[in-house]
């Protein structure tokens, strides 16, 4: 037991006291936080759009017309509207990036509007960043949608002043129930979880993938080394010759890269939480997801120091392996973001799935009925990668 | 029942037969020395013994137990020093111990006063809470035997344990393996230095290419031999046509050369040292000093090989 303890300690003094250690462990992780979050982290999905409005309608009189429309669009946080003359100065300005889109309300808007008819507004939006056009596009619909639904109820009150549902066999509120269904047939309800998930800010994103990062990048190296370093330095031997076997050994250094990936991820956590307000949802599962993303990073460093030689050839590959899958497993950006042939690297590394499953409790508060199967087909990938790693370290160490 | 017991131990590397039919017992509080040269199989044979490798023939016991099968008993009773210092260098003198202590599961507040007594009795309590990577090498050598007595085994398996050491550091190690002798305990070193083996052990065994090829005390091992006095002859300078004259003298027994000094083993010192300067003088040699003494165990395994121990 004491030389369980012994090893373990001993592992964390050697993170601790070895500055280039502690770079990667603690300083590295904070940097890409705060890197990234400052860069990119007050870009929720929901952003203040300017627009370009073109008043090209002279039949406003009434209580409805383009300028009311504007005016309100106006009153929301999501729009900034500024008023344009002329179309080539607006188009110029939108392919400048000076404004994300432009409306033009067409001659006859107002009177459409208040006679009953379809009004028409015409858009434009600039492609050139698809994710913003998508945001722009998505955006102005739901408040046109919503401005039409406030229109819609005015006319059907208008209506119900004046026509006696009585004739139709109708009561009052079956009558205005009929009147709705002809005015919108379907009514599409969004659900708040869906409402949670688009206003996800890339910071609130990243945070599980650098707690990925973590696993792929520090744990792997500390995995790979924790055993080549003993073997180098000739302590692995010593340990053997005293009657510290070598599953002692192994759960010691277990124990070591554990309690640094915890500190990792406990400094990720609290910094996006205290310098981003990154509020993320808790819950006891994410505990054992946590525990197989080490156990994965811990059975493939057993794999790699079991092959190599040395500390150097050790880290190497490691480091190699961190590199190349970084790109690949959903840190930096959505593995969707990648061409097909690609995403399939992520989707053979474990680390992919443990880090989505973190993302989908964490953000979007997946269910988990949802969650707990692919949490067990990962976990099958897994616990063979752990095994082979550990029968490795196991024939290894009969050669010390 | 021997506290180690080898029978007719072989292992071979490759080609290479680095211990070779070896068969020996090491009595219960005695000094026991494997003396020879390097890649006389000293620490394969000892790796043997602290169950670091499986012999290919014959067997080997501790205490009456299987090396190959009571590991885990073995390594309880085992205090060892390897040959490299092996230890964290990110780690002070006292964590090291501390780890060590560990390692053989000592209660923590015996651990605490072994610590510093083995600290203080290896010269080190002043520097026990320096990092050792700012130790000098003989310092990390005290430690590194250190670390074999913490846990006060029954037997200390040392290999080579004082190489490097300045001659005072030497001499307190080699008062700390008497003192555990003299606790009725048992002691297995390896050496190359003869005077160690001499000095120190209680019985010494002569080991070349895998071999043992004498085994008996230091007094018996010079028994063996019929010269009963060595000539040193220290010079200024030493012409090779001198060494070449000088080794004519004895047709039984190979001279000894180290740098500027000649060693000359012979029967009848009182006829044949006027002779030795004589011969000397004439072949070109500046004689500083000219002295008789007793036989070595280098000596003696000259005699017996050929050969000196620092190998030629
Ligand atoms: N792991 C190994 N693989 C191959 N050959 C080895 C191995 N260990 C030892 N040998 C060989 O076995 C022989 C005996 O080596 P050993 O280390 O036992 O000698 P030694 O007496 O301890 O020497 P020294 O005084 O230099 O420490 C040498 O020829 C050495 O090259
Ligand atoms: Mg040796």
């Amino acid at each position: 037991m004491k030389g369980i303890k012994g090893i373990f300690i001993v592992h964390l003094k050697a993170t601790y006291r070895s500055p280039g250690e502690l770079f990667w462990l603690l300083a590295w992780p904070l940097l890409i936080t705060i890197l990234f979050g400052y860069i990119f982290g007050g870009q929720s999905f929901q952003f203040n759009l300017k627009v370009a409005a073109i008043n090209l309608d002279q039949t406003g009189s009434s209580a409805m017309n383009a300028t009311l429309f504007i005016q309100s669009m106006n009153g929301t946080d999501m729009f900034t509207v500024y008023e344009y003359e002329n179309l080539t100065r607006a188009i110029q300005d939108l392919k400048d990036g000076k404004v994300d889109l432009i409306t033009i309300f067409p001659e006859g808007f107002s009177s459409n509007l208040t006679s009953g008819k379809t009004s028409r507004i015409i858009t434009y939006i600039d492609y050139a960043n698809p994710q913003r056009a998508e945001v722009a596009r998505a955006t102005l619909q739901g408040f046109v949608q919503a401005f039409s639904e406030e229109i819609q109820r005015q006319s059907i009150a208008y209506i119900m002043q004046y026509v006696n549902p009585a004739s139709f066999n109708m009561s009052q509120g079956e009558f205005e129930a009929y009147m709705w269904g002809f005015a919108k047939p379907i009514n599409l309800t969004e659900s708040t979880e869906q409402i949670k998930s688009r206003e996800v800010s890339y910071i609130e994103w990243m945070v599980p993938g650098i707690i990925g990062m973590n696993f792929l990048w520090y744990g792997l190296i500390d995995a790979a080394t924790a055993i080549s370093s003993e073997r180098e330095r000739g302590t692995f031997r010593r340990i053997l010759i005293s009657p510290v076997g070598p599953w002692s050994v192994l759960f010691g250094k277990a124990l070591g890269i554990i309690t640094n990936l915890l500190v990792s991820t406990c400094l990720v956590v609290a910094v996006s939480y205290a310098v981003f307000s990154v509020e993320l949802s808790w819950h006891p599962i994410i505990a054992l997801v946590w525990f197989l993303a080490a156990l994965n990073s811990i059975g493939i460093g057993l794999i790699i120091s079991s092959v190599t030689k040395s500390v150097r050839a050790a880290s190497g590959i490691a480091s190699t392996i961190a590199a190349i899958f970084q790109f690949f497993i959903g840190i930096y950006f959505p593995r969707e973001f990648l061409p097909t042939a690609l995403q399939v690297f992520g989707d053979i590394f474990p680390l992919t799935h443990t880090t989505e499953i973190l993302r989908a409790i964490m953000i979007r508060e997946t269910p988990l009925t949802q969650i707990i199967p692919y949490l067990l087909q990962t976990a099958a990938a897994i616990i063979p990668i752990f095994l082979v790693g550990v029968i490795l370290y196991k024939m290894a160490a009969k050669r010390p | 029942m021997y506290p180690i017991e080898v029978q007719n131990v072989t292992k071979r590397f490759g080609e290479i037969v680095a211990v070779n039919n070896v068969s020996f017992n090491v009595r219960k509080g005695e000094i026991f020395s494997l003396l020879g040269p390097n890649g006389a199989g000293k620490t394969t044979l000892v790796n043997i013994i602290t169950c670091q490798l499986n012999p290919d023939g014959g067997t080997c016991k501790v205490f009456g137990m299987d090396v190959t099968k009571k590991q885990k008993e073995i390594k309880r009773l085992i205090g060892f020093c390897p040959q490299e210092i092996v230890l964290y260098d990110f780690l002070s003198a006292r964590e090291n111990l501390k780890f060590f202590a560990d390692l053989y599961n000592l209660p923590s507040k015996e651990a605490k006063t072994r610590i510093e007594e083995m600290l203080s009795l290896v010269g080190l309590s002043s520097r026990a809470d320096d990092k050792i990577r700012t130790y000098s090498g003989g310092m990390k050598r005290r430690l590194n035997i250190a670390a074999a007595f913490l846990h006060d085994p029954q037997i200390l398996i040392l290999d080579e344990p004082t190489t490097g050491l300045d001659p005072s550091s030497r001499r307190a190690i080699w008062d700390l393996i008497t003192t555990f002798k003299e606790e009725g305990k048992t002691v297995l070193m390896s050496t190359h230095y003869m005077d160690e083996a001499e000095s120190l052990s209680n019985r010494v065994a002569i080991m070349d290419q895998g071999k043992i090829i004498a085994l008996d005390t230091p007094k018996k091992l010079k028994k063996m031999l019929e010269e009963k006095s060595a000539i040193q002859l220290e010079c200024r300078k030493l012409t090779k046509k001198a060494v070449e004259e000088l080794s004519k003298i004895s047709t039984t027994h190979k001279v000894a050369v180290k740098e500027n000094l000649i060693r000359i083993v012979v029967k009848d010192v009182d006829e044949t040292l006027p002779k030795a300067i004589e011969i000397a003088l004439k072949n070109g040699a500046w004689i500083e000093k000219a002295i008789v003494l007793e036989p070595t165990l280098e000596d003696v395994f000259i005699k017996l090989t050929g050969k000196t121990l620092e190998g030629e």
